[in-house]
């Protein structure tokens, strides 16, 4: 399960319109084999997820 | 008449009015020993420049900026292109241009990527949105270059791509041959 798919599950009212160019949640992956990351959470109303959440 | 100085020492008070020209020429000179900071205006140099691409195709997760993987070179000059990432050793102005080839096999509601300098975007994204164009086997190729300046030393430039779409479908940076993958290239325009 990808970092966004996991995000989803523990917030199913996101959408892909919060991931986009100008959206509040930025995901990132720098190729250098650590995998997705949370560059970025500016959501207005939701917390940024705990690593425990996204275990 | 013609003046001869022998042995080593130090000549006072000779003021040289200039030279005429052409007596420097390049048998006069050794090797690389005109900077990049003497050549006049106008004068293409001998700055960095590279071309590099992909060798395969590169899954990119769901609306997850990914740094773009060029792993074969083309040529590099200066030997400045290293991970995927051009860091160059001459400070100066570079120009820098990506085309890649997205994938996918579903409808996508956003593609697109950006040229970063240290991490920041100096391109800002160039991104479709909400096309909802997509069939099985469908590819799209997007271009976009910048200038930027660096310092010859610690800073670095990088490409990042984005590809959203419904989940559970192909999301990838294409390699479908030499020609039809992700390119990138860049060289300099002047010093600084």
């Amino acid at each position: 399960m990808s970092l966004y798919e996991k995000i989803i599950a523990i917030y199913p009212e996101l959408n892909s319109n919060d991931f986009t160019l100008n959206g509040s949640i930025v995901l990132q992956n720098d190729s250098d084999g650590k995998g997705d990351y949370i560059a970025k959470w500016e959501h207005p109303t939701l917390p940024r997820p705990t690593e425990e959440q996204l275990a | 008449m013609a003046i001869t100085i022998n042995g080593s020492g130090t000549i006072g008070g000779v003021s040289v009015g200039g030279l005429p020209n052409g007596i420097v020429d390049t048998d006069m000179l050794a090797s690389a020993a005109v900077e990049q900071a003497k050549i006049a205006s106008g004068v293409v140099g001998n700055g960095p420049a590279f071309h590099v691409r992909a060798s395969s195709t590169q899954a990119v997760s769901q609306s997850t900026w990914t740094k773009v993987t060029f792993d074969t070179e083309i040529f590099d000059t200066d030997n400045c292109y290293s991970s995927s990432t051009f860091t160059p050793t001459v400070a100066g102005y570079y120009y820098i241009a990506a085309n890649l080839r997205f994938g996918f096999n579903a409808p996508w509601t956003g593609l697109g990527f950006s040229i970063r300098k240290n991490g920041s975007e100096v391109m800002p994204p160039i991104y479709l949105e909400q096309l909802n164009t997509a069939n099985s086997g469908t590819s799209l190729h997007l271009t976009g270059g910048c200038t930027a300046y660096l310092n010859g030393s610690s800073d670095y430039l990088d490409i990042y791509a984005n590809l959203t779409s419904g989940g559970g479908v192909v999301r990838e940076l294409n390699y479908a041959s030499t020609t039809a993958c992700c390119h990138c290239y860049g060289f300099m325009i002047r010093a600084a």
